[in-house]
Parts: C-alpha cells; structure tokens; sequence
C-alpha cells in the first residue's frame, strides 16, 4: 500500500515538476521573429528571420541550400519533395509572396493566427 | 543675364538627366561589424531588396540612407534598389527564374518553424516540440569576410559613418532567469557570437536548454542567470 502511495506521490510529483518546466520553455519561433515584442511580425522582421534561417542551414556557406542542407519535406500527399540547389537571392525573391499570403487582412503585419498560413507554397 | 540662362540650362539639362536615369541595385557589406558607407550614383528612394547577411538588417538601426548613399552597420549585407519614383513593389522588384523551389525552400525553413509554432500554442500542456526546427546554434559564425558578394562597392573604407545607426562593439549583458521563469533580454546579437562570461546561479546555464539567443536577445530559463558577452 505504502509502495503504491510512493509511487503515486512520484508519479504526481514527476507531473508536477514537468508541468513547472513547461512554464520556462524556450522562445517559440514566432516570439524569435518578433524582434521588437509587439506580437507580431512585420515584414522586415519576416525578413531577417529568412535570412537567419538561411544561413544556419547553409552549412559550407557557399550561399546556396542544397538538398543534403535542407530537412525532408513532405507535401500534403506525404511524398517527399525533392529540392534544387537554391540560391540566397532566389531565397530572398521568395518570401515577399510568402509573407503576402499570410497577411490575411492586409495590414501589413503577420498575427499569430496568420504565422502559420505565410509559408506554405500550397496555397 | 546670359550667364544667368546658361546656368538655368545646366540646372534643367542636370534635373533633366536625373529623372532619366534607370533603377540601379547597390550592394552594401557591413564586413567583421564594420559600419560601411556605399555611395549612390544618383538619388533616388531606396529600398532593401535583397538580404544576404545572417545578421539583422533593420531600417534605422543596421541600414540607412544619408546624403546620397546608403550605410550598413553590424553585419548587415544586403543588395538595395535605388529607384526614381514611387512605384517600387517589393514583391516583383527581383525576378527569379527558380521562384519555385527558392519558395519551397523557405516553406521548409519558415514552414517548419511555423508548424512547431503552432504545436506549441495548440498543445499548451505539451512540452516544447523542436520538430523539423532547428536552429544551429552551436555553430560560430566567424566567416564573414569572404561572402563572394564582393560587387565593386567596397570602394569606400576611408568612410567610417560610426555616428548613423547604433554601434554594438564587444560588450556585455547580465540576463537572469527569476523563479526559473523565461527571462527575454533585448540585445542586438548582430553576428551571432555569445558566450557566457560568468555564470551567476546554482542553476545550470547550458546552451539550448536553458538559454539560447537569436540576433535581437539572449533567453534564459530553469533559473539560469549568468553575464554574456556579446561580439
């Protein structure tokens, strides 16, 4: 009896000490790009978080993403989506349309809820 | 009177030839943190157009505009369009003959942040998911002065514009995590290089899980507190 209660006890401490740690989690991607911390994201923050993201993928830094630098992306049907070598301007080219699409009210800044709609090509 | 028309001639014809000169991109490197000055052949309204430095381009604070040239501080590389009138669209200021795959590419970067974002709001009881994210911090972004970008507007060195745009040097920052809560200090990381200087709590400060930094501030949690250096 005592053993189960300890192991209650344990269990419920083991709960309690991860429910504690989700309350110091790490920045959230959308709180990374949100440099100023107003809650949300405008263009030229939209920007420099591409670029960033760019570079920390581009590991021989030869300003191109190749396919071996990128993570597996699957498309809505799970197939695996082949990648070119990608250039950073072309990189860069990309994102204003990315960013467009994903401010749904045109007001020239990315909410929450519209983080989530900007990057994807399948719209 | 004659010398009087000959100059209003002169004026006229140099209006006349500045409103006809094309758009023009200028490429200006902020190198090893260097604040650079890039001359500019004609006035114009100037727009950021394309970003190629990891570290933060921010109107104001890393790039702008003065007399006639456009300045790059803290890392900041970028390739700006110079145009005559208004008309600038961000959108199809540069065209690319691989846009789809460049888009792909950022959906999968952008995308995967994006979608660990919102797995992280919709599951609040969740701990943080690093799925299909991740930024590579453990690497040291030193190599900045070989970039390959080198267009010719490097002429400029003499130029030191040290007094537009803030100028972050090697400095410190003390960032504490209290009651182990996530502390956000605001700092422009700019090259990407920090390290703990000396760690202040009991607590462990261990890269990636109880601080991290991206270009604009250092984070600290589970009770880290320590003094950073930034360079």
């Amino acid at each position: 009896m005592s053993r189960i209660l300890l192991l209650t006890l344990a269990a419920a401490f083991g709960m309690a000490s991860s429910a504690f740690a989700q309350d110091a989690k790490p920045p959230t991607p959308f709180e990374k790009a949100d440099q100023d911390g107003d809650g949300k994201i405008s263009f030229e923050e939209y920007r420099n978080r591409a670029a960033f993201l760019f570079h920390d993928y581009d590991h021989n830094e030869d300003q191109h993403l190749t396919a071996d630098e990128l993570p597996e992306y699957r498309n809505a049907e799970g197939v695996v989506v082949e990648t070119q070598s990608i250039s950073i301007e072309d990189y860069m080219a990309s994102i204003s349309h990315s960013f467009d699409m994903g401010d749904l009210n045109k007001d020239g800044f990315l909410q929450t809820n519209e983080w989530g709609v900007a990057p994807s090509m399948n719209k | 009177m004659k010398n009087a028309l000959l100059i209003t001639a002169l004026f006229a014809a140099g209006t006349y030839a500045h409103n006809a000169a094309a758009d023009y991109t200028v490429t200006c490197e902020s190198n090893s943190g260097q604040t650079r000055n890039c001359p500019l052949n004609s006035s114009g309204k100037v727009h950021l157009q394309t970003q190629l430095s990891r570290a933060g381009c921010y109107e104001g604070q890393s790039w702008g505009t003065y007399d006639n040239s456009v300045w790059v501080s803290n890392g900041c590389r970028a390739t700006f369009r110079v145009s005559q009138n208004n008309n600038y669209n961000r959108s199809n200021s540069s065209s690319s003959n691989n846009g789809k795959a460049a888009a792909a590419a950022a959906a999968i970067l952008i995308g995967a942040a994006a979608v660990a974002a919102a797995s992280n709001k919709n599951n609040s009881h969740g701990s943080y998911s690093n799925s299909g994210y991740n930024d590579r911090y453990g690497d040291n972004y030193n190599n900045y002065g070989n970039n390959g970008y080198n267009n010719g507007y490097n002429n400029n060195y003499g130029n030191n514009h040290n007094n537009y745009g803030n100028n972050y040097g090697s400095r410190s920052i003390t960032c504490e995590s209290r009651d182990r809560n996530r502390q956000r200090c605001s700092t422009f990381v700019g090259r990407g290089n920090v390290q703990i200087t000396r760690k202040l709590s009991n607590s462990a400060c261990r890269f990636g899980q109880d601080w991290d930094y991206d270009n604009n501030a250092i984070y600290v949690w589970n009770g880290c507190r320590a003094i950073f250096s930034v360079y």
